[in-house]
């Protein structure tokens, strides 16, 4: 339950009751805004209509005038709400229109779509305040004047032309920053890429302890990086003094902020000589505080090199080219490590580890606004959203990849360059206040965090045999030939970069990497093939490379096996628990619910406060729950507790017998795990009983046959009914076969034998059938066939007295004129007429392909 | 062909004139300016923003219908209509959470306790427990 004042609960109400009338208000416009079109939709319309109204002097203007009010209406209401819209002129076409309008609305969905959420998630009698984001981030679509001059060129003009005009800017530009020479072999700037530990330099430093004498480099800024033998790498040169920093009074007050000079009205100086360099730093040693910006190149470099350095006080702005002096930029070291001289940064991880390897400088008195930011939990955490909020500049961040070592500096990245160092003591005043706001600690805790960030001390990257492992994305499993491969092409590459000083991705990107490694490829044209486009180190050393794999095709073929320890230690590294996420798709793919809690996905982990008392899940008011309700009343115990009515008896017996029916009543579940325990049981009993069956047979039934085999003696199975009286005898097994032949049935005693149920062919023998015909032709009652008379007749006639005489006179002989009609002459399946009629002498043979082949012709 | 246009459709010309006044009067009611508006509470806030939403879509096709009509075919002004539709219906749910009548506890607790008696038996037995204590929270 919330603790609430009276005058809270009175706040409260009377939002409440705001709410509700602005509720009315609402609804009261919305209606107008239905009747309104409604009233629309009778008005003329074009092409019946409103033409000719239109022509109508008085109807023409009165359209002119409302399509004006409409107008501003629009822009009113999309301006009280902070969404302004891009507000068609007065006559523009209805696309034009609609696009706007279309345009406005997608950004107040968006918005409504936030609140929305935030108010669903809310308990019913919250009052919900407008997410932080909202607020924060400001009129989510004001846009500058820069951004809306430069959209409505895009806008106005054609696109593609637009487009195509932009596009052939970059290339030229891009054309223009060829680097020709490497700036390592024209200034003569020495890497050392050993594999021994990065000696550090210390340039100004307090005595850390009596009895050792530090040597100190010379204000000249000779440096040795083999003189310092005293120092080991682990321990950080300034580690006395970082450890003993304590932040000055004046940078832990609230101060007014310092607005920043206009860009064209702060002075730039480009330091690229010694002299210039000691100016700036006096000018740095004079001040109380400016911030700096690195550039850094990685990719025609082994260990890294600085390219550039910004740095911005109050009143100007200096880019420092470190290339023609490279040795004496430690100078510098003298403010970067000035305990009362405030450097202010945004991101400085890095930076401070390129400081300490290229120059030997060392910070002391740090301030990150990107720790910033994230303590004020602001929604993005870059540089340009910084320069965004409090500059209200759009950082052009096409630089940000460019090439840096080239020279001469163009100057647009000139432009580039000092902005981003520019806003950024502004920016630090303003995150000070608002931490100073926020909370007064912290201050002190960026401050501490900053610290830390100021104690790392660079070390150089060790080489991993198998860091690939972690380094590289692998898709499968390789085998022995292949892993040889990868290893040995992972520690060439390094080998040729640390050589060359250039960086292992540009001596053979990662994917070529594997690719070779995969296909093993036997030839250099393989290894080209492998490696498109052909990176130049390749084909320098193509050779090598031949060489390494056909060592590695030797090799025994095994599928290797990633050792348990090395596939986890593979993926601690990475973050992840399985071979297929990374640390992005983790959080892609998860299928966690996140909309309860407070961690938001888009923008990645927060920075959880452990010391404050907030769980990530809401908890529910128990006025939601019916918790408290079941547990305002008690429910009766088994043992002694009877709820009554007050004043009448309780019933102890009625009571104990409900309990023990309750007892005994066995809940679904429990029947089901009963049934569970008694199907193993039984399925357990069957398998034994079926274990010793099996025991006590001993011989299975024969299963296996073979022709050495007796042969089986299978008397056919017949029905009964069908069997014959005159029983057939069954003989050995090659009479059987035979008389099964002949005769469709064989008989078993007793057989019941129904000759009617087959025709005669199939019964008899055919000398059987030959003798059935003839005698039936003997007997035939009546003839068919002319001149012949019934079979009974002649046959009496014969057996009774001597045969008569044939008369042949008398006999009608005109039969034997008439030709006669031979049936079977008319059946020709074969069409043999039709053949023998267009029978010609061509080779029939020859005219089908099939038969071609293999026919030799004997026509000569 | 008329000289003068029909009073019906005068009428009909005043009647539009008319809504978009009382439009205006009621935004400028409401209009309290963007700092103001977002010091609201997100419910006023996410009431406003709606009606805004719908507000522009009537007002798109009313300028539509300066121009001649034909609101009713504008294909992107429908697909809008209809996301309007989804907003306001959200925010009509929302709305409703407002009215909904909360619990009201110690009837829900009475409930729920007279479930759980019984009528007692004329028995011998006549033990009777202590009336269990019932705590009602505030």
């Amino acid at each position: 339950m919330s603790n609430l004042k009276e005058e809270d609960v009175q706040d409260e109400e009377m939002i409440r009751q705001r709410t509700l009338n602005m509720r009315k208000r609402v609804e009261e416009i919305m209606r107008n805004g239905a009747t309104l079109v409604r009233e629309s939709n009778g008005l003329p319309k074009a092409g019946a209509d409103f033409e000719l109204y239109n022509s109508f002097p008085t109807f023409n203007a009165f359209m002119k005038r409302s399509e004006e009010r409409l107008n501003a209406l629009m822009g009113k209401v999309t301006n009280s709400i902070g969404c302004a819209m891009r507000v068609p002129d007065v006559g523009a076409s209805v696309e034009h229109y609609t696009e706007c309008v279309i345009e406005a609305q997608d950004n107040i969905a968006e918005r409504v779509a936030t609140l929305h959420e935030a108010l669903k998630k809310a308990e019913k009698d919250e009052i919900v305040k407008v997410p932080e984001f909202i607020t924060k981030a400001g009129p989510t679509n004001n846009k500058t004047e820069a951004e809306i001059s430069e959209a409505m060129k895009t806008f106005s003009a054609n696109i593609g032309t637009v487009l195509a005009a932009k596009f052939r800017e970059r290339r030229e530009e891009a054309a223009q920053m060829i680097v020709h020479e490497k700036p390592q072999k024209t200034y003569n700037i020495i890497a050392d890429n050993s594999v021994a530990p990065f000696v550090s330099v210390k340039h100004h430093a307090i005595e850390k302890r009596s009895g050792i004498v530090v040597v100190d480099d010379d204000e000249s800024g000779r440096i040795g990086w083999t003189n310092a033998e005293a120092e080991t790498e682990e321990e950080h040169p300034y580690i006395a003094e970082i450890l003993n920093f304590k932040v000055p009074e004046s940078q832990l007050e609230s101060a007014e902020p310092k607005k920043f000079n206009a860009l064209k009205n702060t002075q730039l100086t480009m330091v690229d000589t010694k002299e210039k360099l000691e100016a700036l730093k006096d000018t740095l040693n004079s001040v109380t505080e400016f911030s700096v910006d690195l550039e850094h190149h990685e990719m025609r470099t082994y260990l890294g090199l600085t390219c550039l350095i910004q740095i911005s006080t109050r009143d100007e702005d200096f880019i420092i080219d470190p290339f023609p002096m490279w040795d004496c930029i430690g100078i510098l070291n003298e403010p970067f490590t000035n305990p009362k001289i405030l450097k202010v940064f945004h991101g400085a991880d890095n930076d401070v580890l390129w400081l300490q390897r290229d120059f030997g400088i060392h910070i002391v008195n740090l301030f990150d606004t990107y720790v910033a930011m994230k303590k004020l939990k602001y929604p993005k955490f870059s540089l340009a959203y910084l320069a965004f909020r409090f500059a209200d500049v759009i950082l052009d961040k096409q630089y940000q990849l460019a090439d840096w070592r080239a020279r001469p500096l163009r100057n647009a990245m000139i432009n580039y360059a000092r902005e981003d160092t520019h806003y950024l003591l502004y920016s630090y005043d303003m995150l000070r206040e608002q931490l100073l706001k926020q909370d007064k600690k912290d201050l002190n805790v960026v401050y501490s965090e900053c610290n830390d960030l100021c104690v790392r001390v660079y070390k150089k990257p060790v080489f991993k045999p198998k860091g690939y492992l972690t380094d590289l994305k692998l898709r499968f499993t390789f085998n022995s030939r292949q892993d040889h491969a990868l290893t040995s092409l992972y520690k060439w590459r390094d080998v040729v970069a640390r050589q060359e000083d250039e960086s292992p991705q540009f001596v053979l990107p990662n994917h070529m990497l594997l690719a070779l490694a995969e296909q093993l490829p036997r030839d250099v044209g393989g290894i080209y093939a492998c490696c498109n486009p052909l990176p130049h180190f390749v084909k320098k050393l193509a050779g090598q490379i031949l060489k390494i794999i056909v060592e590695a095709r030797e090799v025994k073929l095994e599928k290797v096996k990633v050792t348990a320890k090395e596939n986890n230690d593979a993926q601690e590294a990475r973050g992840v628990m399985s071979d297929s996420m990374d640390h992005i798709t983790s959080i892609l793919k998860s299928k966690i619910d996140f909309t309860h809690t407070k961690f938001d996905e888009e923008r990645g982990e927060i920075h959880i406060d452990k010391t404050e008392e907030s769980s990530d899940v809401l908890r529910k008011d128990e006025l939601q729950s019916l918790i408290s309700v079941l547990l305002s009343s008690s429910i009766p115990s088994t043992e002694a507790m009877v709820v009554v009515e007050k004043g009448k008896k309780g019933d102890v017996k009625k009571i104990k017998k409900l309990v023990d029916e309750l007892d005994k009543f066995v809940t679904p579940f429990e029947c089901y795990q009963m049934m569970m325990i008694t199907k193993q049981k039984q399925e357990e009993e069957e398998r034994k009983e079926a274990e010793r069956k099996r025991l006590e047979e001993g011989d299975k039934p024969k299963t296996l046959f073979s022709h050495h085999d007796a042969v089986v003696v299978r008397k056919p199975q017949f029905d009964s009914k069908l069997l014959n009286v005159d029983t057939v005898k069954v003989g050995d097994s090659d009479d059987t076969q035979q008389q099964r032949d002949s005769t469709m049935e064989q008989d078993k005693e007793p057989p019941v034998f129904d000759p009617s149920r087959f025709s005669d062919d199939q019964l008899m023998s055919k000398k059987a059938m030959k003798r059935k015909r003839e005698h039936a032709k003997r007997n035939i009652d009546v003839s068919v066939v002319l001149g012949e008379s019934s079979s009974s007749d002649p046959k009496k006639q014969k057996t009774d007295a001597e045969l008569e005489e044939f008369n042949y006179e008398e006999a009608d002989s005109s039969a034997f004129e008439k030709p006669v009609k031979d049936n079977n002459a008319e059946f020709d399946p074969f069409h043999q007429k039709y053949r023998l009629k267009n029978k010609s002498k061509t080779n029939k043979s020859m005219k089908k392909s099939s038969n071609r082949s293999g026919t030799i012709n004997y026509k000569k | 062909m008329t000289t003068t246009i029909p009073p019906d459709l005068i009428a009909r010309l005043q009647k539009f004139d008319q809504l978009i006044t009382k439009i205006e009067d009621a935004i400028e009611e409401i209009d309290v300016g963007t700092d103001k508006h977002f010091e609201r509470s997100a419910h006023e806030m996410a009431l406003v923003d709606s009606m805004s939403m719908f507000l522009m879509d009537s007002l798109l096709w009313a300028v539509q219908a300066t121009k001649g009509g034909g609101a009713d075919k504008n294909e992107d002004l429908l697909i809008d209509l209809a996301r309007t539709k989804r907003v306001t219906a959200d925010m009509k749910a929302i709305n409703a959470r407002q009215d909904a009548p909360r619990i009201n506890k110690t009837a829900a607790a009475n409930f729920v306790r007279n479930a759980l008696w019984e009528v007692p038996e004329q028995g011998t037995s006549t033990e009777t427990a202590p009336d269990p204590p019932v705590k009602m929270e505030e």
